[in-house]
């Protein structure tokens, strides 16, 4: 590999991560803070339990705090998660093939706990 | 009953008392945890549990949610400024992302108490991580994953490359297990392998662990919010301050002397540690 395309590659990867982790970071925070303000006009309907992803979506549609605390952490773990995926995708189209198989182990592990804290 | 409704009969007041009291510790534990890159769970753990009365689980789920946070923070800061070293993260993430699974797994069948007495025991060792000195300077390229940045400080390039990785994955694994276990980063665990043994200057090294804790930490954390232990009025207010504190804290560290800084709360660690030990031993 030339030194040249080895450092644009690089940033390419990087600039995939970056976009990964601020729109998730941004919509996360923005689906809290929401729930908060929701919170706060509406009477105080925050519940000590979190809800799964289906029912944090209806509930969101419907306007309550309750859906926008839940699906705002679901976006939050959902990030890093992405964020693996982005990297896995970016392996391919670059065809480094040692590294994607590397994300591809790295997602692999982390589909493995959601399907553990599932069952 | 479901642990998660043990802070139920608090009443409405005093429930938005303990949100506003929970953000403003997590701002502050946040900025703390950027500059250090030590994730912030650290602190809080013992905060929640030990002044807060926060039943340990809860404190984790909380914990480990604020961990995924401040590393995405903190990412995209580092990743930024290429200080973080992109590939290597990702090698030793599958030692990280496998300790974390089998940790989180853990955690939830051993009891209350014992997690305590470990996370007294870990705040100790950390505290001996950040009290040996950290300083080498024969970072350089080796052939393996060689790579270079400019040093925000210096405005120098630095190139190096990666020694003795098999044992870099190892402590990986291990860095990646307590924080599954005990809803903490694992920076102090990583951050002094990869530069005392593996050859990483260390602010790469600091910022590169930081990049591989959000993928880390959210393996364990969708355990712990599958199995209801992820309590939104303690989550919420957690992460959003310490994402807040983040921002302010991973955009100076690059910027301040973290050696110097490290040193100052050395003593509120060791405070931490005897009190997480003594809740322990008490019972």
């Amino acid at each position: 590999m030339e030194d040249g395309a080895g450092v644009s590659r690089a940033r390419n990867l990087d600039r995939t991560v970056h976009a990964v982790l601020t729109v998730g970071l941004a919509l996360s925070t923005a689906l809290m803070a929401t729930g908060l303000l929701l919170d706060w006009w509406r009477g105080r309907e925050i519940p000590h339990y979190v809800l799964p992803l289906s029912e944090a979506l209806a509930r969101t549609l419907a306007g309550r705090a309750s859906g926008f605390f839940s699906l705002g952490l679901l976006v939050l773990l959902a990030t890093p998660v992405l964020r693996v995926a982005a990297s896995v995708v970016a392996f391919l189209i670059e065809r480094d093939w040692r590294y994607a198989l590397v994300t591809l182990a790295v997602l692999g592990v982390m589909i493995t706990s959601v399907l553990l804290g599932r069952g | 009953m479901n642990a998660v409704l043990i802070l139920s009969p608090l009443g409405i007041d005093a429930k938005i008392g303990l949100m506003l009291l929970i953000f403003l510790i997590a701002v502050a534990v946040g900025g703390v945890g950027g500059l250090l890159g030590l994730g912030g769970g650290i602190f809080l753990i013992p905060i929640f549990t030990v002044f807060l009365d926060i039943p340990i689980r809860l404190a984790i789920g909380a914990s480990i949610i604020s961990v995924v946070a401040t590393s995405s923070a903190a990412g995209t800061v580092y990743v930024g400024a290429g200080l973080t070293h992109t590939r290597l993260a990702m090698v030793l993430e599958i030692a990280t992302t496998l300790g974390a699974l089998a940790g989180g797994l853990t955690a939830l069948l051993i009891s209350p108490r014992a997690l305590e007495g470990l996370f007294g025991l870990v705040l100790l060792y950390v505290l001996y991580t950040l009290l040996r000195p950290q300083r080498n300077n024969w970072a350089s390229p080796t052939g393996l994953l060689d790579t270079s940045y400019r040093d925000p400080a210096t405005s120098q390039t630095v190139t190096y490359g990666v020694r003795h990785l098999s044992y870099g994955l190892a402590t990986s694994f291990v860095a990646g297990n307590v924080s599954g276990l005990l809803g903490i980063g694992g920076g102090p665990i990583k951050v002094p392998a990869m530069h005392l043994i593996m050859g990483i200057p260390l602010k790469a090294a600091i910022a590169t662990s930081n990049f591989m804790i959000g993928v880390t930490a959210a393996t364990s954390a969708v355990l712990y919010y599958a199995r209801g232990y992820v309590d939104p009025v303690l989550a919420v207010p957690t992460a959003l301050g310490v994402l807040l504190g983040a921002q302010v804290g991973s955009r100076l560290a690059g910027r301040v002397h973290t050696a110097v800084l490290a040193r100052a709360f050395q003593l509120v660690l060791l405070y931490l540690a005897v009190q997480m030990l003594w809740k322990t031993v008490r019972g």
